[in-house]
């Protein structure tokens, strides 16, 4: 351990910088770094290599390559690029590559090389072409800014919505800027340009020069300029050697150095970290590193090799032939931790430990002193922190054993920050792996968030890891494992290589019915890639009927989909499919359809019920339901056609079809209805009043009410009416007119057929008592206690019971005894009940 | 009179709950279209939203004016129309018509379309062919459970029985299942499933794949209902089929409970406006009764008179100070019981001196006419009681009892007088009584027991030729139909004729459609039709062919009725006079000549906790392949739900052996929540009441809409517009 400082550089008397390898690189780099056009995603993303033939003088007759490596090297993909000239390349936040041709074109391709879009960046691009091209990020995502051979500047703050700037003009520019780079103020991106001595900023409608506060006379030009991960620092190179740092709303001036290197820098980037006082830059030229802030002597160091610089949000990555490396200002509790005679309790609890575990009593006397400063909270927290700020898995074990150490002599230390951090560092330390190769530092991690990072694996079709990590953290499954799951079928559709089963079948296998799984969205991918079968097979898995139905109906399954939609149970579903193959089919395929699922065409039927009549009838004709047929016609019979003759004639219709329909009492009950309208028709035209749509009972009614005793008796017979529900009509009718005279006559016309009971009755309701008792005489003997009991002789009635010996009538008659009057009639009752038991 | 719960009986869950939900759901929706606006309420609609929602909270949302859904244009000026309405496709007309005028006139308004419960693709489409779609926004308020009372939820959807039971639509099902999603998640999971027909098992299945999906926190909570039955109406159309004998069946196949309450006409209130009366359980004089045989409530109601006379007897002889002082005191203490019986009686005790003025008696209060004293205690406690409804329940049972029954008014004969001044009386009795009621019950009875099956016949065609009531023609046709596996060739024909030439000839539509739902069949000749079937299901084995069967099942399907009474006993062996004061059974309900089929299937079921035992009555009811029991597995934690074993591999814990943690949730398990598909009678609610006084357990009935016959027949029925 006493080493362990020796990478530690000072800068200024505030601050450490550190540089540390991440991978040592075995990519097998056949072009020097220096004659491809580079790019390198910030997080630890991937490097695109790209083989620079355009900027050589003579036209490249061999296409160049387009490689992509992950940050540790290893080959990711590499393709032979056919299209024309790239002026520049970036990673964009999703890590797709943006390629920025020469023509303004922008081709965009996936981690693994496979083209995703494309688009054009204007046709005032096209024709000036593109000089230099820029992929920034910003919270609205990654742009693309473009200077052109008009000197215009032209930029998309995201890609992802494109809307096209174009920058206003700087005035008399008449050659490309020394340097240039894009802002981020207030939501808007600018573009800072260097011409000679001056700096102009251009926002989307003026263009304004600005002047870095306290920058020294002399200077006749800007040689680079850098802005900070953060867009909130600036720093100028000038062609003086001097190296201006302020903020980049050019407010304030940080700092200042002079390096007196008048050779222009190859790259120059912010070395930062967020929250951190210290501000300073990293500047590479060929063979020389050099890390200057707020001090008067800077750091330097040897680059051996050509290297390239990337930006990260708390350091910078620096990539060669052989190495990865990071540089960093030293985090402050590391600092505190490790500084060489440092007392900070984290120090001490971490040499407590140390002792510890050599057995030595030191470890209490280092606890001790802690205790007694009562910092022992405060020693355990830095251990857990600085953990974190390590890349060496044995440097962080041993910090975290000094924080779990001291964890124990502490009452009640809460154990989530511990437990949070070792699973942070087993994760990092995971992705880390070379063979993974995402160098993420613990700060960049909280960053980006766990969601993102398992996007990113995703990205890389790391699904085993992405689940492992899922499961580790136990992240809930809609977001976790099943969101990966689902990607990685999707993935695995696209593999043409296997045979619709066995992806199927390996798919099923892996998801079962994980929840959260869409196996709708894998099927539309499926179908996507042009696999309908494979569609189809992953649509069984599918649970939800409502899924399964839009996509088969856009894969032209339409009868698959109507079965499907008809097992749902789901109305408007199957409707939605039904009008879909209405549209689709012709009209005896669409039947044919319908006609095998009866739940289908109830349901078409009844839609056309209400909307398309025509069709219900063509429906029914179709099927030769002739029963159909005919209640149809019936039905339009009264309720579409006015005109008699209509009516007939719709009549006729239906009698036909239920003839055909072998209905024959339907047929001839219509035939009936035909004859019927015709007659009361014929009624209305000579007797006047209404007799159309009365029923036959009603018609007949209506004539003898009406005096028409002659044609009720013809139609009666015409219709072949029976005797007992003449009488009852009659009976009713001429009770109504009052006529008893006519009652009486018809009563003695013949025999009743339906007793004399009801005469009784009908005569009672009109309050005719006299008339009722000429009918009591002739009713029945069954029903004359009842009949007697109507009219109020309750004397008699009770004679006639007690004639007939029955007990019912007896108790009925008993019942209507009421008042003074009954009482000798009850007591008579009463002996006869007594007698009748004596019996 | 009225039986108390046993002590052990569970408590009802607090169905006010889904009245809430609703109404806030309401308020969001008209919320969302912030502003004046005028409210249309399709007819429909309005009696539940009532009992949702009054006037007040819609105007406080600011609805200006309420309109019906007519088919008359309403002009309105307001700036915003909302539309509440079922989704039917003749609402999206008038909709489209009023819009479509707009347009004419340049106006330009904002449309809101809220549909309940829910919305369909095809009244979308309508809008869309109307070229509307894009000026009108819709939402839906998916208010499917109004509970009505305690115990009684009702999706008031009367539609649902003619659309799946006719037509075969199953749109309906997809709300019913959202219904049940609904109480799983307000009221825990069901542990305990069964159910019988079509309509159920596939609610029964859609609701299950619909919890599975949902992965709602159901699973882990402790249910509430230990039970779900959900039973489709065509089981048992018997039972619908018959008159009711109960009070609150009675009440609604007199005067059609709508909703939950009454609507009285002014025949009965005998003044110019209606008057509507909630009934309910909180209505304690008729939570008392509704469950009677009605033949029982006359006696409890003049007994309750009796004793109210006794008290009110102390009056006599009193000047008008001690009068007031006894009203303000002694009236007060009876009003505790029976603030309006107390008046009613007090009416009866001054018989000959007072009348009711009929305009009074609809607010429901009584003025005596000549008895100052009467007029001073009347007055005070009216204006002490407020709006109360037992009066009613009396009053309805008078004008019934005058109405069917007109023998038994000599015993009335006190309480006619009084109310004989109500000329509705007569007017009903004028109107109405064409047939004796007695009778009517003795033909009911006869077929249900099957002898003297001519001599219904013959009844039930004087019944048709004496132009009776169409309606109640039709019912006996099918109760006869049903009974008997069909009628006669020579009896269908003839009833037919008759039938259409009493009330028309549109009827051939009616007797096809009650053909088609297997309520009036004809008998086959031998067993053609069966042997039809057979061979056709012999043919086709496969799924898809399954189905075309279905669609011949309902042509063919035999009731089994009197086979399945046998095997059910559902006609009680009588060993003299069945005591209607002390039912023994559920057949009380049908005066104890019949047990209601749906009722005793589900005390069958619930006895066994399985159909094993009943596969006999299931063939018979030809529902093999439809019916199910189900059991929660609450073991593994993923709630699967299966007939035997449950997924992961554990035993279903049998409900039964239960440990002592578990005592809590087996009150749960004497809930039991029955689901009607189709609609259910106040005689089935009344028995199943009675079953679980017995038992010990709850019944809580869900039903798409309460029904009766006349109800059932009129959603067959074709009638000319």
């Amino acid at each position: 351990m006493d080493c362990y400082t020796a990478n530690w550089n000072p800068l200024g008397d505030s601050a450490f910088y550190r540089k540390y390898e991440l991978y040592s690189m075995d990519w097998d780099l056949k072009e020097e770094l220096r004659d491809c056009l580079v790019a390198a995603a910030p997080y630890g993303g991937p490097i695109a290599l790209l083989r620079n033939p355009w900027r050589k003088e003579k036209a490249a007759s061999v296409r160049p390559m387009l490689e992509i490596y992950s940050a540790s090297g290893v080959p990711l993909v590499s393709l032979l690029w056919k299209s024309g000239p790239v002026v520049s390349m970036g990673w964009s936040a999703e890590e797709e590559l943006l390629c920025v041709q020469e023509d303004g074109a922008v081709l965009v391709y996936g981690l693994h090389g496979d083209f995703r879009r494309h688009f054009s960046m204007g046709n005032e691009v096209l024709q000036n072409r593109v000089l230099d091209a820029r992929i920034f990020h910003t919270e609205l995502g990654s742009g693309v800014a473009i200077l052109t051979g008009a000197h215009r500047f032209t930029l998309s703050a995201n890609v992802g919505d494109l809307k096209l700037r174009r920058m206003p003009e700087v005035p008399g520019l008449q050659s490309a800027p020394s340097c240039w780079t894009t802002l981020f103020q207030e939501r808007v991106a600018h573009i800072l340009l260097a011409v000679g001595p001056d700096l102009y900023l251009l926002d989307h409608a003026t263009c304004s020069v600005v002047t870095p506060p306290g920058l020294p006379p002399g200077v006749t030009s800007f040689l680079q300029m850098a802005v900070s991960f953060t867009y909130r620092h600036l720093a100028l190179f000038t062609d003086t050697g001097y190296i201006w740092m302020g903020t980049a709303s050019f407010t304030d001036k940080l700092c200042e150095f002079n390096c007196n290197i008048r050779a222009p820098p190859k790259q120059m980037v912010w070395c930062t970290r967020p929250r951190s006082k210290e501000r300073a830059v990293v500047v590479a030229w060929e063979r020389r590193l050099m890390v200057v802030g707020n001090a008067p002597e800077s750091i330097q160091f040897v680059l051996d090799e050509d290297s390239y610089l990337v930006p990260e949000l708390d350091g910078v990555r620096i990539f060669s032939r052989n190495t990865h490396e990071f540089l960093h200002e030293v985090p402050v509790t590391s600092e505190e931790i490790f500084k060489i005679a440092s007392m900070a309790p984290g120090a001490l609890l971490l040499e407590a430990q140390k002792e510890y575990e050599k057995e030595s009593q030191k470890a209490d006397e280092y606890l001790r002193e802690i205790q007694e400063l009562g910092q022992l909270t405060q020693a355990v927290q830095q251990c857990i922190e600085a953990a974190g700020h390590e890349h060496r898995p044995d440097m962080q074990k041993s910090l975290l054993r000094a924080a779990s150490f001291g964890k124990c002599f502490l009452d009640r230390f809460p154990p989530d920050s511990f437990v949070r951090m070792c699973q942070d560092l087993r994760v990092l330390n995971a992705i880390r792996d070379y063979h993974i190769g995402i160098p993420l530092t613990y700060s960049q991690y909280k960053q980006l968030t766990i969601q993102v990072l398992l996007d990113r694996l995703v990205l890389r079709r790391l699904y085993p890891l992405a689940i492992q990590i899922c499961e580790y953290l136990r992240l809930p499954e809609v977001q976790g494992i099943s969101r990966i799951l689902a990607h990685w079928a999707c993935y695995k559709v696209q593999q043409k290589d296997v045979s619709d089963e066995d992806v199927a079948r390996a798919i099923n296998q892996k998801l079962g019915d994980t929840p959260g799984v869409s196996y709708s969205d894998i099927a539309a991918r499926a179908y996507g890639c042009g696999r309908t079968e494979l569609a189809i097979k992953l649509l069984e898995y599918e649970p939800r009927s409502g899924e399964q139905v839009p996509l088969l109906l856009k894969m032209k399954r339409s009868k698959l989909a109507l079965s499907k939609a008809i097992e749902s149970g789901d109305t408007d579903l199957v409707f939605t499919v039904l009008l879909h193959l209405k549209n689709e089919l012709n009209r005896g395929d669409f039947f044919m359809t319908l006609r095998n699922q009866p739940m289908a065409l109830s349901l078409y039927r009844q839609f056309c019920k209400h909307q398309e009549l025509e069709t219900l009838k063509d429906l029914y004709n179709q099927d030769d339901n002739h029963q159909e047929l005919g209640s149809f016609h019936l039905r339009a019979s009264y309720a579409a056609e006015e005109r008699i003759e209509g009516r007939v004639a719709a009549l006729q219709i239906a009698a036909d079809a239920f003839y055909k329909a072998k209905n024959e009492f339907a047929a001839k009950a219509t035939e009936d209805q035909m004859r019927l309208l015709r007659l009361q028709r014929r009624l209305e035209d000579e007797l006047g009043g209404q007799f159309l749509d009365l029923s036959l009972h009603d018609t007949v009614t209506t004539l003898i009410v009406g005096g028409h005793n002659k044609r009720a008796e013809q139609l009666s017979r015409d219709f072949r009416i029976p005797d007992k529900r003449l009488w009852w009509l009659k009976l009713t009718a001429l009770a109504d007119l009052e006529d008893w005279e006519e009652l009486e006559k018809f009563s003695k016309s013949k025999k009743s057929p339906i007793g004399y009971l009801p005469f009784v009755e009908i005569c009672m309701k009109q309050h005719n008592k006299y008339e009722a008792k000429k009918y009591a005489s002739r009713v029945g003997p069954e029903q004359k206690v009842k009949a007697l009991l109507l009219v109020g002789d309750v004397a008699q009635a009770a004679d006639v019971a007690i004639e007939h010996r029955s007990e019912a009538e007896l108790s009925l008659v008993l019942s209507h005894c009421t008042g003074a009057s009954d009482g000798a009639t009850a007591d008579k009752i009463q002996r006869a009940r007594t007698q009748a038991q004596k019996k | 009179m009225a039986f108390p719960h046993r002590p052990d009986a569970p408590e009802l869950p607090d169905f006010s709950m889904l009245k809430r939900l609703a109404r806030d759901q309401l308020i969001y929706l008209l919320e969302q279209l912030p502003g004046k606006k005028d409210l249309f309420i399709e007819p429909d609609l309005m009696s539940p939203l009532d009992r949702i929602a009054n006037v007040s909270i819609l105007k406080q949302h600011e609805v200006d004016k309420l309109y019906k859904v007519e088919n008359k244009l309403v002009l309105s000026s307001n700036e915003q129309l909302c539309f509440l309405v079922r989704p039917r496709i003749k609402n999206m007309y008038y909709i489209a018509n009023l819009v479509k005028a707009d347009k004419l006139a340049g106006r330009t308004r904002k449309y809101k379309v809220i549909f309940s419960p829910q919305k369909f693709y095809a009244c979308e489409m309508v809008l869309e062919e109307e070229g509307i779609y894009g000026d009108v926004s819709c939402d839906e308020w998916a208010f499917s459970l109004l509970p009505l009372d305690v115990d009684l939820l009702s999706m008031e959807l009367p539609e649902f029985f003619r659309d799946y039971f006719l037509e075969g639509d199953q749109r309906w099902i997809n709300t019913v299942t959202q219904a049940l999603h609904l109480l799983s998640t307000l009221y825990g999971p069901f542990p305990n499933s069964y159910g019988i027909g079509r309509c159920a098992k596939m609610s029964y299945e859609l609701w299950r794949k619909l919890e599975e999906e949902e992965e709602s926190e159901t699973k882990s909570r402790r249910p509430e209902i230990g039970h779900i039955f959900l039973l489709d109406r065509d089981m048992d159309f018997v039972t619908a089929l018959c008159s009711q004998v109960v009070y609150e069946g009675l009440v609604d196949d007199t005067f059609r409970i709508k909703c939950g309450s009454v609507d009285f006409g002014p025949e009965v209130t005998s003044s110019e406006k209606s008057l509507k009366v909630l009934l309910n359980a909180d209505d304690k004089v008729f939570s008392e009764i509704r469950n009677e045989h009605f033949s029982n409530v006359f006696g409890f109601l003049s007994q309750k008179a009796r004793n109210l006379q006794s008290q009110y007897d102390r009056r006599r002889g009193m000047d008008i100070k001690q009068m007031k002082n006894f009203v303000s005191q002694e009236l007060k203490g009876l009003k505790q019981e029976h603030r309006l019986l107390s008046l009613r009686r007090c009416q009866l005790g001054m018989r000959g001196e007072v009348t009711v003025p009929p305009a009074d008696a609809a607010k429901g209060l009584y003025f005596p006419r000549r008895d100052p004293w009467l007029l001073v205690g009347g007055g005070l406690l009216w204006s002490q009681m407020g709006k109360s409804t037992s009066t009613f329940c009396l009053k309805i049972f008078f004008l019934w009892t005058i109405k069917r029954h007109p023998s038994r008014t000599s015993n009335v004969s006190s309480l006619f007088v009084i109310l004989a001044d109500i000329g509705a009386c007569e007017s009903i009795m004028k109107k109405k009584t064409k047939q004796d009621f007695q009778e009517l019950i003795k033909t009911e009875h006869a077929l249900l027991e099957g002898f003297n099956i001519r001599e219904s016949t013959s009844y039930i065609e004087e019944h048709i030729d004496r132009q009776v009531s169409p309606i109640e023609s039709l019912r006996l046709m099918c109760l006869l139909s049903i009974t008997e596996n069909g009628l006669i060739p020579k009896d269908y024909r003839s009833l037919k004729t008759q039938y259409l030439q009493s009330y028309g000839p549109e009827h051939l539509l009616t007797f096809s459609n009650l053909r088609r739902a297997g309520l009036l069949t004809e008998q086959a000749p031998g067993d053609t039709l069966t042997a039809m079937e057979s061979k056709v299901s012999k043919l086709v084995t496969d799924k898809a062919a399954g189905k075309i069967t279905d669609a011949f099942s309902s042509l063919a399907k035999r009731s089994n009725f009197r086979a399945i009474s046998k095997k059910l006993n559902l006609i009680p062996r009588v060993d003299g006079e069945y005591d209607l004061k002390v039912p023994r059974d559920m057949a009380y309900v049908f005066s104890g000549a019949y047990v209601p089929l749906s009722c005793r299937i589900i005390e069958q079921v619930l006895e066994r906790r399985s159909w094993q035992g009943l596969e006999e009555v299931v063939r018979l009811l030809n529902c093999s392949e439809y019916s199910f029991a189900g059991m929660w597995c609450g073991g593994c934690g993923w709630g699967c739900h299966l007939v035997l074993v449950c997924q992961c591999g554990a035993e279903a814990t049998d409900p039964t052996d239960m440990t002592k943690e578990d005592r809590a949730s087996s009150e749960s398990l004497r809930l039991i929540l029955v689901v009607f598909l189709g609609g259910c009678t106040f005689s089935e609610i009344s028995a199943l009441r009675f079953l679980g006084r017995e038992k010990g357990y709850r019944f809580i009935f869900l039903t798409t809409a309460v029904t009766n016959s006349a109800r059932l027949m009129e959603a067959m029925s074709e009638v000319k517009t």
